[in-house]
C-alpha cells in the first residue's frame, strides 16, 4: 500500500533543517511569484517554516499550537493544533500518521515520489506531491484550489545537527496584533 | 509633521497626483492583507489585478493554501474557493454583507489602494501629508495611509489600514506594477 510506504519513508526523517525556494505558477504555467526561506522539522509534531524573502513570515507548529507570525503585517495568528484536522502540507510532514491515513488517498508515481489527494474539498489545496530521499526531503509540490502549482525545492539540507522542542518555541512580539483562534 | 487638513482648495500638487492616480486604469499590486472582524481574523497573500473596472483578486495562505479568487466588475462578484464558485450581486452598498457576512468596501478598494477617494460617493476628512493622502473617511470607512513607495514614475501606498465598526483591514503592498497589461 503506497500510504504504508509513505509513512515508512517519513519515519526515516526524524529531524531535518535547511533552506527552501518556492515558485508559484499560474494555471497557464506562468511563473507568478517566488519566495525563499529556512525550515526546521522535528518529527513527529514540530515544524518551523520561515519565509525571509521577499516578505517576512514565520509559521511554527509545536505540541499545542500552530503559530503564524507575519512581520510585515505585525500580526500573530494562533490556532490549536487539535482543531486543525484539515492538515496543511506542512502538517503532513510534521507527522500525524492516523490523520494522514484518514484524510488522504496516497499514490506513488516514482521511487520516493508520493502523491497525496485530500478526501475532502475543503482541505485548502487539491493535491500534494512529496519527493522523499532517505533522511531527506528533496521537493514538494502543491496544486492549490485554483489549479495553480506551488513548487518548493529544498537546499542546504542538514539531517544531523540536533534539534529539540526548544527550537520550536514561539513568543509573540509585544507590539504584534494577536489573533488567537480559541480552542 | 501632522497631516494638513485639506480645505476646499486642495493644493495644486495633490490635484495633479490624484488626477494621475485616477487615470491609472490598469495595474497589479502584490502584497498581504490582515482582516479582523469581531471574533474572526485572517491573514493572506494578496495578488490584485485591476483592468479598468475589472478586478481579479487572489488571496492565499502560505504554500498556496486556501487559495481564493474574487472577480468583480463593480456590480457582479464571482468568488471561487474550495472547488466551488459563488456569484453575488454587489450593485447595492449593503448587499455584500447581507449575502456573505463580509463587510468589505469592494467598489471603493481599487481607488483607496491607489491612495485616492472613490468617485462614487462623497469623501470627507481628507488629510494630506507631503501632498499625499494621509487619511480619509468614505462610505462609513476610515482609511489611513502609513507608508508610500516609488514605483516607476508613480508614488503609491505600501501600507494602509481600513476600518469600520468591527471590521479592520490592514494591507501591505510589496510590489506595484502600474500601467501593466
Amino acid at each position: 500500500e503506497p500510504v504504508d510506504e509513505l509513512l515508512a519513508a517519513l519515519d526515516n526523517i526524524s529531524q531535518l533543517q535547511g533552506e527552501f525556494r518556492q515558485r508559484q505558477y499560474s494555471q497557464g504555467d506562468v511563473l507568478e511569484s517566488e519566495s525563499s526561506g529556512r525550515f526546521r522539522l522535528l518529527r513527529p509534531g514540530y515544524f518551523a517554516w520561515e519565509i525571509t524573502a521577499p516578505d517576512s513570515q514565520l509559521i511554527i507548529a509545536n505540541a499545542e499550537y500552530l503559530w503564524h507570525f507575519d512581520r510585515d503585517l505585525e500580526t500573530v495568528t494562533r490556532r490549536p493544533l487539535a482543531d486543525s484536522e484539515a492538515m496543511t502540507p506542512l502538517q503532513v510532514l510534521g507527522g500525524n500518521d492516523a490523520a494522514l491515513r484518514r484524510n488522504y488517498a496516497v499514490g506513488q508515481d516514482a521511487e520516493g515520489r508520493f502523491v497525496l489527494t485530500p478526501h475532502t474539498t475543503d482541505a485548502g489545496f487539491r493535491r500534494l506531491i512529496l519527493e522523499l530521499d532517505g533522511r531527506l526531503i528533496r521537493g514538494m509540490e502543491v496544486l492549490d484550489n485554483l489549479n495553480q502549482r506551488v513548487l518548493i525545492d529544498f537546499e542546504a539540507l542538514d539531517p544531523d545537527s540536533p534539534l529539540t522542542a526548544a527550537d520550536f518555541e514561539f513568543m509573540p512580539p509585544p507590539d504584534a496584533d494577536l489573533f488567537y483562534h480559541d480552542e | 509633521c501632522a497631516g494638513r487638513p485639506v480645505v476646499e482648495s486642495a493644493g495644486q500638487a495633490w490635484q495633479q497626483h490624484s488626477a494621475d492616480m485616477a487615470a491609472l486604469q490598469n495595474w497589479d499590486a502584490d502584497g498581504k492583507l490582515a482582516l479582523r472582524r469581531d471574533d474572526q481574523a485572517e491573514t493572506a497573500n494578496l495578488a490584485w489585478q485591476q483592468r479598468g473596472r475589472q478586478t481579479v483578486l487572489q488571496l492565499s495562505g502560505p504554500l498556496g493554501l486556501q487559495a481564493t479568487e474574487i472577480r468583480s466588475d463593480g456590480s457582479q462578484l464571482r468568488v471561487q474557493h474550495d472547488g466551488a464558485v459563488e456569484r453575488f450581486d454587489i450593485s447595492g452598498p449593503e448587499t455584500l454583507q447581507a449575502q456573505t457576512g463580509w463587510d468589505l468596501p469592494l467598489q471603493a478598494l481599487p481607488y483607496w489602494l491607489k491612495g485616492i477617494p472613490a468617485p462614487h460617493s462623497p469623501a470627507t476628512g481628507l488629510t494630506l501629508r507631503d501632498n499625499l493622502l494621509y487619511e480619509l473617511q468614505q462610505d462609513g470607512w476610515l482609511v489611513h495611509y502609513d507608508r508610500y513607495g516609488q514605483f516607476g514614475t508613480h508614488i503609491l501606498p505600501t501600507r494602509l489600514s481600513i476600518e469600520r465598526r468591527e471590521t479592520r483591514v490592514r494591507v501591505v503592498i510589496q510590489r506595484w506594477q502600474p500601467g501593466v497589461g
